[in-house]
């Protein structure tokens, strides 16, 4: 039987999701030896196979149109979709954006920034997404799992891709499920 | 005696006890928000939910009166079903940022439910409305954005303290929590006591001092009392390598209740002068390290050359004040005590409220009517060992003493006049006018470090005990005066417990 495949990625996001996992050290070869792992934004690939994946795990929450169409993808693609860590499990500190208003968040970052002269001007190629409200991955599609944490630690990431990389359900409870 | 059952347990608990209450007794846990040992039950939370055989709906346990064969189910799935939406409602109506949050990891009750019911996520998206952060009071942060309208704070300071700064305005998703109908919490009548952010289950009212710097789980606490008056209360202090971090009143204290006020809550960790920690001796004008055999010679010879005045402060434990009153004897010295800093009118929640659960009641239902303080605006800031110093007959204050000066002042700040002084021996923690003009320094404990007994106002015996350990050098003032009274020639025997009357 074929080795189950992971592929994850990340949206808004700070990385350290996957520092955290990167942190099961050595482990990372008795992973390897249970899972394929085929994409993730610190590998080659970094998209999921069309053909589909079997775990797919998110980091980060939704906040520009871009995010949104990876979440779509992944959530096609793969037949379990994790969600990683606090920010996507609950929208995280990005989601402090939230209690401004787009056009104001935007005015701060590219016109009244400190070092912007008064050339500051918002981008507006219509190539660039656009932001959108800071959300949880789940507001915008169905999520399976959720592995809260800021980060999660990598005993807590590695149990639960070693679980679902199993066949099994992983059990979050006592030193497993954290929200920091 | 009302008997029912709780999880099939049988319990038997006094009427009118609460099923929340009846189940704490009987060890069965019952999770709980708003609910709080000192406080009145009120009821908003809804997280203590449990099953009551032939009652239609789940009931909120912490206000429902037991009754005659009641049969209670606490963690049936139902329940457990209407916790977790309870709990989902909850997280929906603020902004609950874990990450940051110096409560997270175990200090935060809110979280702990959660964790406890095994949440991973909020099945209910928040509507990320903006909620106010209120940082006008130096001591204690508010942040709307973490309340979860529980009303403990409310209820603290209303019963507990007295005051009733906090309240509820608006009702429904539109309540807030507020002081004196609408003021900044600086702004505000509120006396920074602290016991809302005491009491507050979630990072909506905390302690500016202490935040970030461990939560509970990284250090422990320790029990003692508070010495800024002559109340006595009981304190539960939060330490963590060797550094007292938070002050938190003792809800066991028969004094207090676990009530405190910001003189011993939050100012005793303010920035204080110099710390003292080697003996010294004046040569040439400047006071220069030496060893402690040097320091107790040069106190001994000081002490010989002139008439003694010794003083004592009323912060100096039983023992401390036994030993100097002995050893002001051996020099056949005018024993007297520091005038007490400032007495001056009491916390004001004493004032406005002669029920307030506090001390001060203990105090006032001592005094007889024709006692002349009585008619003094409750000047109980007196020291906290005042009444001990007067059963032992130190009370006399002398204000300019003269001659060669014994000042036993540990961590007491009063000013001393001693510019009649010939010689001064100052046995104190900190630096200060009595020390630029000292002629021998001997370093002793402050009231962090030390321990030992003090007799409250109504005559209470009660223990400090030492939060952390001073530095290496630094003595306790009982060990400094033993030391000191060798050296003069002076024998101590008398014990400290007969040489105060105790007055219980």
């Amino acid at each position: 039987m074929a080795k189950p495949k992971v592929s994850s990625d990340w949206l808004a996001g700070c990385a350290g999701c996957h520092m955290s996992f990167l942190d099961i050290d050595e482990r990372i070869v008795k992973l390897a030896e249970l899972v394929d792992l085929r994409s993730t934004p610190i590998t080659d690939l970094k998209t999921p196979d069309e053909t589909g994946v079997d775990v797919g795990v998110l980091e980060g929450g939704i906040n520009n149109t871009t995010n949104e169409e990876v979440a779509h993808t992944m959530r096609k693609r793969c037949k379990t979709l994790v969600a990683l860590g606090d920010c996507a499990v609950f929208g995280g500190v990005p989601a402090l954006r939230n209690f401004f208003t787009i056009e104001d968040a935007l005015k701060r970052a590219y016109v009244e920034t400190e070092s912007t002269d008064s050339e500051g001007q918002i981008p507006s190629d219509p190539e660039l997404c656009q932001p959108t409200k800071v959300r949880a991955i789940h507001e915008v599609v169905p999520v399976d799992f959720w592995l809260p944490g800021c980060p999660p630690n990598a005993d807590q990431i590695f149990y639960v891709l070693s679980e679902l990389a199993q066949g099994r359900k992983p059990v979050l409870k006592d030193n497993m499920l954290q929200w920091d | 005696m009302v008997h029912l059952q709780i999880d099939g347990k049988p319990i038997e608990v006094p009427e009118g006890t609460t099923v929340l209450r009846a189940a704490d007794q009987a060890g069965i846990h019952v999770p709980r928000l708003c609910d709080h040992p000192a406080l009145k039950p009120f009821g908003s939370c809804r997280v203590c939910l449990v099953e009551v055989q032939g009652m239609r709906t789940l009931q909120p346990s912490c206000t429902l009166p037991v009754s005659e064969n009641m049969v209670v189910r606490t963690a049936t799935p139902a329940v457990t079903e209407a916790r977790k939406f309870v709990l989902a409602l909850l997280f929906s109506e603020r902004n609950h940022f874990c990450p940051y949050c110096q409560m997270t990891g175990g200090d935060c009750e809110l979280q702990n439910t959660a964790l406890e019911h095994e949440m991973t996520h909020w099945p209910i998206a928040p509507s990320w409305k903006r909620f106010p952060v209120d940082a006008s009071n130096p001591n204690i942060l508010l942040d709307h954005n973490r309340c979860i309208l529980c009303r403990r704070c409310v209820r603290a300071c209303g019963d507990l303290v007295g005051m009733s700064t906090l309240g509820f305005e608006e009702r429904g998703s539109e309540s807030m929590l507020t002081a004196d109908l609408g003021k900044p919490l600086g702004a505000s009548s509120c006396i920074s006591c602290g016991v809302c952010a005491q009491v507050c289950p979630t990072g909506t009212l905390t302690d500016r001092r202490s935040a970030y710097q461990g939560c509970d789980k990284t250090g422990n606490f320790v029990d003692s009392i508070c010495i800024e008056c002559g109340i006595g209360c009981s304190t539960s202090v939060f330490v963590r390598d060797n550094r007292v971090v938070r002050i938190e009143g003792d809800w066991q204290g028969e004094v207090n209740g676990g009530v405190l006020c910001k003189a011993g809550r939050f100012d005793v960790l303010d920035d204080k002068p110099a710390r003292i920690v080697k003996p010294a001796v004046r040569r040439d004008g400047k006071l220069v390290n030496v060893s402690w055999d040097e320091a107790l010679a040069a106190a001994a010879a000081g002490l010989k050359s002139a008439p003694v005045q010794a003083l004592a402060s009323s912060r100096l434990s039983v023992e401390a004040l036994s030993a100097f009153q002995q050893l002001a004897a051996g020099l056949k010295a005018q024993a007297g005590s520091l005038a007490d800093a400032q007495v001056s009118p009491v916390p004001p929640f004493l004032g406005e409220n002669l029920n307030a659960q506090i001390g001060a009641n203990e105090w006032l239902s001592k005094q007889a009517p024709a006692d002349a303080s009585w008619a003094e605006p409750y000047a109980v800031r007196a020291g906290a060992n005042r009444r001990a110093l007067q059963g032992m007959g130190l009370d006399a204050a002398l204000t300019a003493p003269s001659g060669a000066i014994l000042a036993v002042v540990a961590d007491d700040l009063a000013a001393v006049d001693v510019s009649n002084a010939q010689c001064v021996v100052a046995v104190t923690s900190y630096a200060s006018a009595l020390t630029e003009k000292a002629d021998v320094v001997l370093p002793v404990e402050a009231w962090l470090e030390q321990s030992g007994h003090y007799l409250n106002l109504a005559g209470r015996l009660q223990q400090a005990n030492a939060l952390v350990k001073a530095a290496d050098g630094v003595k306790s003032t009982l060990a400094a005066l033993t030391a000191l009274a060798m050296v003069c020639g002076v024998a101590l025997q008398d014990s400290w417990e007969n040489a105060i009357q105790v007055a219980a």
